[in-house]
């Protein structure tokens, strides 16, 4: 998957699961603020990563997340380290 | 400010005293001193005990009179309530009897193997009814804010031990969702409360008592996200020495629209904890104002 790919699949679920303004999805956005993400709303970001990308997320995989490019770059890591794998 | 602030209030020197006088005399003593602590806090927690007036006065529709004798009560059941958890928690003597209403719908939700989650509120002695779950011969986890003062907690420890369930504390770390989803994939129990929030976190709005009251939505995006089977618990005193478990049908609640699943949960939650406040009007222990927009 390019990572191009992935990002379009990133940005058509979060706006469809967090009903984020499309227009406010921005590389450089943070994406806690920009989906109004509360402690137990991660959840429901672990759940639609995993479903769509079909990887395990670690416990330790958010703590350096903060923005959007951060989000895309992990999930590209991790696409990529299992299509290798 | 309309939420819970996070921090439960108390004193070590007075849960001390309490724990003397329960390893050296039991329960009724504790119980009688309890009636004097408690006119102290009737008539001196001006601040809580004008929400818990207008609670029973405005929202249950009791006379000024009646809304005054529930105050008093509503007190007494939380002294009760933290010192019924003191004498279960560490073993002493005690003629505590129990009845549990809908039991076999936890057994259900164990033999479906898939987890299970319980929604509670600070509504009866939730300490009491997790300590009962423990025959169910799975792990209950209990999903909290570290909200007690930690002075209190240590002390409290190290009389009781440590909690008889699992807690999963909620975390900037996020920790908290890995371990709520390892315990549901173990087929375990996970409890959390749905009546309180914590400013900051996002919130529901329902009617509740026949105003809008403001709900954590976490527990809502639990239930709806993860899609496994829910019940409503909650534990109630009934006399001095009994206490009734309630547990409602096992349900999964499911749909294509997240919201519109999470509204269902929420609606449903609210009818159990409108019925059960009712019923047990003076174990309602939430001393905030929680009908605030």
């Amino acid at each position: 998957m390019t990572n191009e790919n992935v990002i379009l699949k990133i940005n058509e679920f979060l706006t469809e699961e967090f009903e984020v303004d499309p227009g406010k999805i921005d590389p450089a956005a943070n994406l806690k603020e920009t989906l109004d993400l509360d402690s137990l709303d991660y959840i429901d970001l672990v759940v639609v990563v995993e479903s769509n990308f079909g990887f395990k997320v670690k416990p330790e995989d958010f703590t350096g997340i903060i923005t959007f490019q951060d989000f895309y770059d992990y999930v590209t890591r991790r696409v990529n380290a299992k299509e290798l794998a | 400010m309309p939420s819970w602030q996070g921090k439960s209030k108390g004193n070590p020197l007075g849960y001390r005293i309490f724990v003397s006088i329960l390893k050296n005399w039991g329960v009724a003593p504790a119980y009688a001193l309890l009636r004097v602590v408690v006119l102290y806090y009737f008539l001196f927690s001006v601040g809580s005990s004008k929400l818990i007036f207008h609670y029973f006065h405005k929202k249950l529709h009791y006379s000024r009179w009646s809304s005054l004798g529930l105050l008093y009560r509503n007190y007494y059941r939380l002294g009760q309530s933290l010192i019924d958890k003191v004498v279960i928690m560490s073993g002493i003597r005690n003629k505590f009897t129990f009845n549990f209403e809908g039991e076999e719908h936890l057994r259900q939700m164990i033999e479906m193997k898939k987890g299970g989650l319980l929604l509670s509120a600070h509504l009866g002695n939730w300490e009491i009814a997790g300590h009962l779950l423990k025959r169910l011969n799975t792990r209950i986890h209990i999903v909290m804010y570290d909200g007690e003062h930690q002075q209190i907690k240590r002390y409290m420890e190290t009389v009781t031990g440590k909690r008889s369930m699992q807690v999963i504390i909620i975390r900037e770390d996020l920790s908290h969702i890995y371990a709520i989803s390892e315990a549901l994939k173990n087929n375990e129990l996970v409890c959390i409360h749905a009546d309180r929030f914590v400013e900051g976190n996002k919130t529901m709005t329902a009617p509740f008592l026949g105003a809008p009251a403001r709900f954590p939505a976490g527990p809502f995006v639990l239930a709806t996200t993860l899609k496994v089977p829910l019940s409503f618990v909650f534990a109630f005193k009934e006399t001095a020495c009994h206490f009734h478990l309630y547990a409602s049908e096992v349900k999964t609640y499911q749909g294509s629209n997240k919201a519109v699943v999470m509204e269902t949960v929420l609606a449903d939650f609210v009818q159990q904890m409108e019925q059960k406040a009712r019923q047990y009007p003076e174990q309602w222990f939430n001393y905030y104002n929680f009908w605030q927009a």
